[in-house]
């Protein structure tokens, strides 16, 4: 009876890896082609 | 709110959103010089971009729609920001645009005036009649060489001859304007309502084409080459578009779709990028020719005009703040 926990839990790592991936891929897929620029300075002109 | 950020020489100008008007060093940031508008009357807004001359700078200020607010065309001095000249009106929240010694100019009464580069003197105004009780954002006039053309409250595009204001030609399209109106080869561009974009004859308003989009175009337009990029906005799902679009309005050449819509003015042109920001201080930039995505800048605030000058990238932010970036040259 015990194994079928670990069975589980087996299967919940393997499916949260997956999404993991899913996520994974969908970050490289928005990540910068190109450096972008740098903060040189800001001013607080007041809202 | 923050007029679009123009650099002249050393100098970055800006309107902020709490009334007063800077010369910023453009590369420290150090202020030159500055002028509270609200010394002068009930006006804190910059809702138009800035005409720039040899030596002058105009802005046009408003209080939005207050009933007891006024307006102002500025003519400043570059060099000092000692006032030229200033014209008082009821409003002035649009672009100045110029055509040979004289300036244009809307108002949120849907009023149109013409006056003197040289004196601010008074030239001529045209009203449509419309009225205008949502307090609907103006949308910049522009110029060719004799006529302004301006896109009136009452959903009709005027072409007025510039000396005299009087009416060239006028169209009404079957939904009213959306976007701004742009000028390219003789030809006017526009957004409207019904989701379509439009080419008109700036000689005779004809329709020489149009194109049905996804949603509505907003904002304001831009062109690079024979590519006319805009937003497009889907309020009610709160999703938002940048596309570029073929200047003959032939066909979508891509889009980008995003979540929350874009906030700045318009699409901004800078090298080979076309760059947007959100009102979650989201900065992203695509690459012009196919809208692959190329960086992001995460900033605070609601970004609503976004201007650059070489390597220098602006933002200007509706809860005060003006951002420099600069692009490190590449190896």
């Amino acid at each position: 009876m015990k194994k079928y926990p670990r069975f589980i839990s087996a299967i919940v790592l393997v499916a949260m890896a997956a999404l993991s991936c899913a996520q994974n891929s969908d970050t490289r897929a928005n990540l910068p082609a190109a450096a972008g620029p740098e903060l040189r300075w800001k001013y607080e002109a007041g809202g | 709110m923050f007029s679009t950020p123009t650099v002249v020489g050393d100098a970055l100008f800006i309107g902020s959103c709490a009334g007063t008007f800077y010369a910023l060093n453009r590369t420290t940031g150090q202020v030159q010089w500055s002028y509270d508008i609200r010394k002068d009357g009930k006006q804190v807004s910059f809702h138009g971009d800035p005409l720039v001359t040899d030596d002058l700078i105009l802005i046009g200020t408003d209080h939005s729609c207050v009933p007891d607010g006024i307006g102002h065309v500025y003519a400043f001095e570059r060099d000092s920001g000692k006032v030229r000249w200033k014209y008082r009106a009821i409003s002035v929240p649009t672009d100045i645009v110029r055509l040979g010694s004289n300036v244009y100019f809307g108002s949120f009464q849907d009023k149109w005036s013409s006056l003197s580069l040289q004196t601010g003197g008074l030239n001529w105004s045209f009203s449509t009649g419309a009225t205008n009780e949502n307090c609907d954002a103006i949308k910049a006039p522009v110029t060719d060489k004799n006529r302004l053309f301006i896109a009136g409250l009452d959903g009709v595009i005027y072409a007025l001859d510039a000396l005299s204001g009087r009416v060239t030609w006028k169209r009404k399209l079957p939904a009213a304007p959306s976007t701004s109106l742009a000028l390219k080869d003789k030809t006017i561009y526009v957004g409207t309502n019904d989701q379509r974009i439009y080419r008109l004859n700036a000689e005779t308003g004809a329709v020489i084409s149009e194109l049905a989009v996804d949603a509505k175009p907003v904002g304001r337009l831009a062109f690079a080459n024979d590519s006319l990029f805009m937003f497009l906005e889907n309020a009610s799902e709160r999703v938002g578009y940048i596309v570029s679009v073929d200047s003959k309005l032939a066909g979508v050449r891509w889009k980008q779709r995003s979540s929350p819509a874009w906030a700045s003015e318009r699409p901004h042109l800078w090298k080979e990028f076309v760059i947007a920001g959100n009102c979650r201080g989201g900065i992203g930039a695509f690459r012009a020719t196919d809208g692959e995505p190329q960086w992001n800048l995460s900033l605070k605030g609601c970004i609503r005009s976004i201007g650059s000058s070489g390597n220098m990238l602006f933002a200007g932010v509706q809860e005060g703040t003006i951002y420099a970036y600069e692009l490190s040259a590449r190896p």
